[in-house]
């Protein structure tokens, strides 16, 4: 049994709350290792805007693709967990 | 609740389920979700039969079934040593219901994942001639995993694959949007990715995607 237990409706707010996510872009820019590189990608899209060797490249140009105020840069860890976001 | 007759999406999961497994069962399921697929896991099923007799129901119901052998290295637990068979047991029965004919021989594919490209060389020779994936043991495990299911997907189910780099960069958005709602939703808890059981991955990973690219 999981966390929400047998309660339903938790599960599916969350489920609701995924789908809107899916569905929206809010601009947020992900760092994210590909092929022992790291490849810069904004939310949703097709392809990466740059893949740098350096990790700390990779972040500084995610910084300069941020359009608005609320979005934000997110670095993966190798096992695509989130390893921090940068407002 | 599944879908009837399902059979030709279902792909059999035989691989370790416990939090040492998570970071690779994680993007496992991911791609075959992504590629169309629904994964077919002991957990999901009834708990009144017993785990073998719903492991034999799910092979059967499943046209492709993908098995991590990795785990067959003999480990230590204090003094004693142990090898798990679990993995390697369920390959078995695979194996012996498509040649008992249980289950049409011609229709269901099976894949073999380890971390090492020929161990099953020396640990199960017999396998010679199976379709064969490695994901290596380095820090790109994840990634390779994606790769290494998506690339057998296009050669045995269908060529018109979404390419492994979208698929990889899809799971890490999804994992972000996950871990943000989870921080976001208030439920008095803390609740992280790693609290996630099995069963609710598979549900949210599901309807994320079908958010994403079937609506």
């Amino acid at each position: 049994m999981g966390w929400f237990g047998k309660t339903e409706g938790i599960k599916e707010e969350l489920a609701e709350r995924l789908r809107e996510a899916s569905r929206t872009n809010n601009g947020d820019i992900h760092v994210i290792p590909t092929e022992g590189k790291w490849a810069v990608r904004k939310e949703g899209a097709a392809k990466s805007s740059k893949v740098l060797l350096d990790k700390k490249d990779a972040i500084k140009e995610a910084k300069e693709l941020i359009k608005t105020e609320h979005s934000k840069v997110i670095v993966h860890n190798y096992d695509g967990t989130i390893n921090k976001s940068v407002e | 609740m599944e879908e009837p007759n399902s059979f030709e999406k279902n792909i059999f999961i035989n691989c370790p389920f416990d939090n040492e497994y998570k970071q690779l069962f994680r993007p496992l399921v991911f791609t075959c979700i992504y590629c169309g697929l629904i994964p077919q896991v002991a957990q999901l099923q009834d708990a009144g039969q017993s785990r073998l007799v719903n492991i034999i129901q799910l092979i059967k119901n499943s046209k492709f079934s993908v098995h991590d052998i990795s785990r067959v290295a003999v480990e230590k637990d204090g003094d004693e040593e142990y090898a798990r068979f679990n993995m390697p047991l369920e390959l078995g029965i695979v194996i012996g219901l498509k040649n008992c004919q249980l289950i049409d021989l011609k229709e269901t594919r099976a894949l073999v994942i380890d971390t090492h490209p020929h161990r099953y060389l020396k640990s199960m020779s017999d396998l010679a001639g199976s379709d064969i994936a490695s994901y290596g043991k380095d820090e790109r495990q994840s990634e390779n995993i994606v790769k290494g299911l998506r690339d057998w997907f296009a050669s045995h189910i269908n060529p018109k694959q979404f390419s492994a780099k979208l698929i990889w960069a899809e799971f890490n958005e999804f994992l972000s949007d996950l871990s943000d709602i989870l921080k976001k939703f208030n439920m008095g808890i803390t609740v992280k990715i790693e609290d996630i059981t099995v069963i609710e991955f598979i549900y949210y990973a599901k309807e994320w995607v079908k958010a994403r690219i079937q609506e």
